[in-house]
């Protein structure tokens, strides 16, 4: 850590004693310092490139846009939701209620209907938690 | 000015703050105005691109707005924008790996001035920088994640070990070491021409 602290320029005059101790009698690490300081040279003359000025000009515009948008999907999720679980819920009152659909069908309807609702909650637990728990989400794999 | 990486903050932002929390969306817009360019050019170093760097930096700052109240008025505004915006851009990497993406414009988000010597020097040496350049967007591009942050905090905000220390809330130790990783591993990729 020592070698990175020469590099930067971050080593206090007691770290550089240290170092240059270090320095005269390890070769290994007096090759390492040099490998460090060319990576240094180079990627130190590295900037980024610049946008056009234009961009400023309508960067807090496209926020707000961002921000609008944002409240228009959380109305419109909430709005679709309440409409398919009203439409849901009366279909499922209808297909009980009628005499038209044999009792067989409407048990096997009713059990296709749960069974995609549990795999629909499963799944939405799963990512949910994947989110917010999985330790591991920041790991490289 | 305000101190943006640590925990010292000045009375000017302070109030943005407060105001931006109470409504005040002229108040949040010069909070904005004060960060933009600095969010949008730590996006640009780790994403490499210009319209993922706009997007993520103004979608950050948008998600701010969103959660103000929980912001703590007596906390610099950078450093907690910062944190959303690395969520969103570490999630963005995530799905470029996933989906095997490469870097959009490998060599059009940076410029150095290796190159601009190069144009002086004739064309053997051109083609040897324009190698170089290409062979270490590349290497950047390839870090990991983590390594590749600290790397662009240092060297293209020219940040201080300390000041990236209490950006990412680590220890100035993981700042150095992740930091050496991210060198060794361009030392790796860049052999033969540095």
């Amino acid at each position: 850590m020592l070698v990175m602290g020469k590099v930067d320029g971050e080593l206090s005059p007691e770290e550089e004693n240290e170092l240059a101790a270090i320095l005269e009698a390890d070769d290994e690490i007096n090759s390492e310092l040099r490998r460090m300081e060319k990576i240094k040279t180079v990627t130190g003359a590295v900037t980024l490139k610049p946008p056009p000025d234009q961009i400023w000009e309508d960067y807090m515009n496209s926020v707000y846009q961002k921000v609008e948008r944002g409240v228009g999907w959380i109305l419109l999720s909430l709005g679709a939701i309440v409409i398919l679980s009203y439409g849901f819920w009366n279909g499922i009152k209808g297909l009980i209620e009628t005499s038209a659909v044999p009792l067989f069908l409407k048990g096997a309807i009713l059990a296709a209907l749960v069974g995609a609702a549990v795999i629909t909650v499963s799944v939405v637990r799963e990512k949910v938690f994947m989110k917010t728990k999985d330790p591991y989400r920041e790991i490289q794999r | 000015m305000a101190e943006t990486t640590g925990g010292v903050i000045d009375a000017a932002e302070r109030d943005l703050i407060i105001r931006s929390q109470a409504g005040d969306r002229a108040a949040f817009g010069k909070l904005v105005e004060q960060h933009m360019k600095r969010a949008y050019f730590a996006a640009l170093g780790f994403l490499g691109s210009h319209d993922d760097a706009l997007d993520i930096s103004q979608e950050a700052f948008a998600r701010a707005f969103d959660s103000r109240a929980k912001l703590d008025p007596g906390r610099p505004f950078y450093p907690w924008v910062y944190q959303i915006m690395r969520r969103l851009v570490f999630n963005i990497s995530r799905d470029r790996k996933a989906r095997g993406a490469k870097l959009e414009a490998a060599t059009g988000w940076i410029v150095d001035d290796l190159s601009a010597r190069a144009l002086r020097e004739g064309p053997a040496a051109r083609l040897e920088r324009s190698e170089l350049e290409e062979r270490l967007h590349g290497a950047i591009a390839g870090l990991a994640d983590q390594e590749k942050e600290v790397l662009v905090l240092k060297e293209f905000e020219d940040l201080k070990y300390r000041e990236i220390a209490e950006l990412l809330e680590i220890p100035i130790g993981t700042v150095m070491s992740r930091l050496y990783s991210a060198r060794k591993s361009l030392a790796k990729r860049l052999e033969g021409v540095v």
